[in-house]
C-alpha cells in the first residue's frame, strides 16, 4: 500500500499516544519542522481511509468546555503499516546513499 | 473575534452542516476547524475552506467508487456521457450553438479542476472531450489536413482538431494522476 507524505507524518503523530484532530495538525508541523502545514479536508480525508482501513482507531471523546473532541490512536495494524514505511525509506535512503559514496568517493 | 474570522467560521460551520456526508463526524471536523481558522491568516483561512469543500468531494468519490481504478473510471464515463446527453438536451430545448459549444470546454475544463479530490470528474471530462474529438467532421478534416500540403495556411478546423486532441491527452493524464493519488493512503 502507498502513503502520501502527510499520511506518514499522521501516523507519525499517533505513534506516541493519541490525539485529537488539532492536535495531529499541531503534532504534524512540529515533525516537519513547519513544513507540512495540514489543511483540516486533508487531515480527515487521511483520517476517514485510515479509519476504513483499520490502520486509526477511534480513541474516546473528550469535551473541556466547548464541544466534544474525537481522539484517535494507532492500531497494530497502523503500527505496522509506519513501521513498514519508516524501512522503505530508510533502505531507500541507504541506498542513494551509497550510490552517492561511489560516486564522490 | 474579528469580522472576517466570525464569517470565516460561519462558512466552515455552512460547509461542514450542508456538504459533508454523514459517514464523518461531522462535530469532530468542526472542532478541528474553529481551531485552525482561530490560529489561521486570511490566506490559511481560505485555503481552510477550500479544503472542507475538497474533503466532501473526496468522502463522496470514495464511498460511491471504494477508491478502486476500475469503478473510477466506469463511473467517469458514465457521468460524461450524461453530460454529452444533458449538452445534446440544451441544444434541443433551444440553447444556442455558441452556449453549447462554450459549456462543453468551460464544464469539463472545471471538473478537471476540482478532479484532484474526486479523480471520476478527470475521466468524465476526458470522456466529453473524446466524444467531441469522435464527433468531428472527418471528411472535411481530412481534406483540410491534404490541403495543408499545398497551402501553408492552417485552417480553422485543424487548429480546433488539435486542440481538442491536446484536451482530450490532458485530461487523460490528469485522471490518471488522479486515480494514482485516490488509491494512495
Amino acid at each position: 500500500m502507498g502513503l502520501r507524505e502527510p499520511t506518514v507524518f499522521i501516523l507519525t503523530a499517533l505513534a506516541r499516544d493519541r490525539l485529537h484532530g488539532y492536535g495531529i495538525i499541531q503534532a504534524v508541523e512540529r515533525l516537519s519542522d513547519g513544513r507540512i502545514s495540514l489543511s483540516t479536508g486533508t487531515l480527515y480525508g487521511a483520517l476517514d481511509r485510515l479509519e476504513r482501513d483499520g490502520h486509526v482507531a477511534f480513541a474516546g471523546s473528550e469535551q473541556d468546555g466547548g464541544p466534544a473532541r474525537r481522539y484517535y490512536q494507532l492500531t497494530d495494524s497502523g503500527r505496522r503499516l509506519l513501521a513498514d514505511e519508516v524501512d522503505r525509506m530508510q533502505a531507500t535512503a541507504a541506498t542513494l546513499a551509497a550510490e552517492i559514496q561511489q560516486a564522490w568517493p | 473575534m474579528t469580522g472576517r474570522s466570525g464569517a470565516m467560521s460561519r462558512a466552515a460551520r455552512l460547509v461542514i452542516d450542508r456538504w459533508l456526508p454523514a459517514t464523518i463526524d461531522r462535530e469532530a471536523v468542526q472542532v478541528t476547524a474553529a481551531a485552525a481558522l482561530a490560529n489561521a491568516g486570511p490566506f490559511g483561512q481560505v485555503r481552510e475552506i477550500a479544503s472542507l469543500l475538497g474533503l466532501g468531494l473526496r468522502l463522496r468519490s470514495r464511498s460511491a467508487t471504494g477508491d478502486r481504478p476500475r469503478t473510477i473510471v466506469g463511473q467517469g464515463v458514465i457521468i460524461g456521457l450524461v453530460a454529452i446527453a444533458a449538452l445534446a438536451c440544451g441544444a434541443l430545448l433551444g440553447l444556442s450553438l455558441a452556449a453549447v459549444q462554450i459549456l462543453a470546454v468551460a464544464v469539463p475544463a472545471l471538473a478537471l479542476g476540482i478532479s484532484w479530490f474526486d479523480p471520476r470528474l478527470a475521466v468524465a471530462a476526458a470522456t466529453v472531450w473524446a466524444l467531441r474529438l469522435v464527433a468531428t467532421d472527418h471528411v472535411e478534416f481530412v481534406g483540410d489536413l491534404e490541403r495543408l500540403g499545398s497551402d501553408v495556411t492552417v485552417s480553422g478546423l485543424v487548429v480546433r482538431w488539435l486542440a481538442m486532441a491536446s484536451g482530450v491527452l490532458a485530461a487523460i493524464v490528469i485522471a490518471r494522476l488522479a486515480i494514482r493519488r485516490a488509491e494512495l493512503v
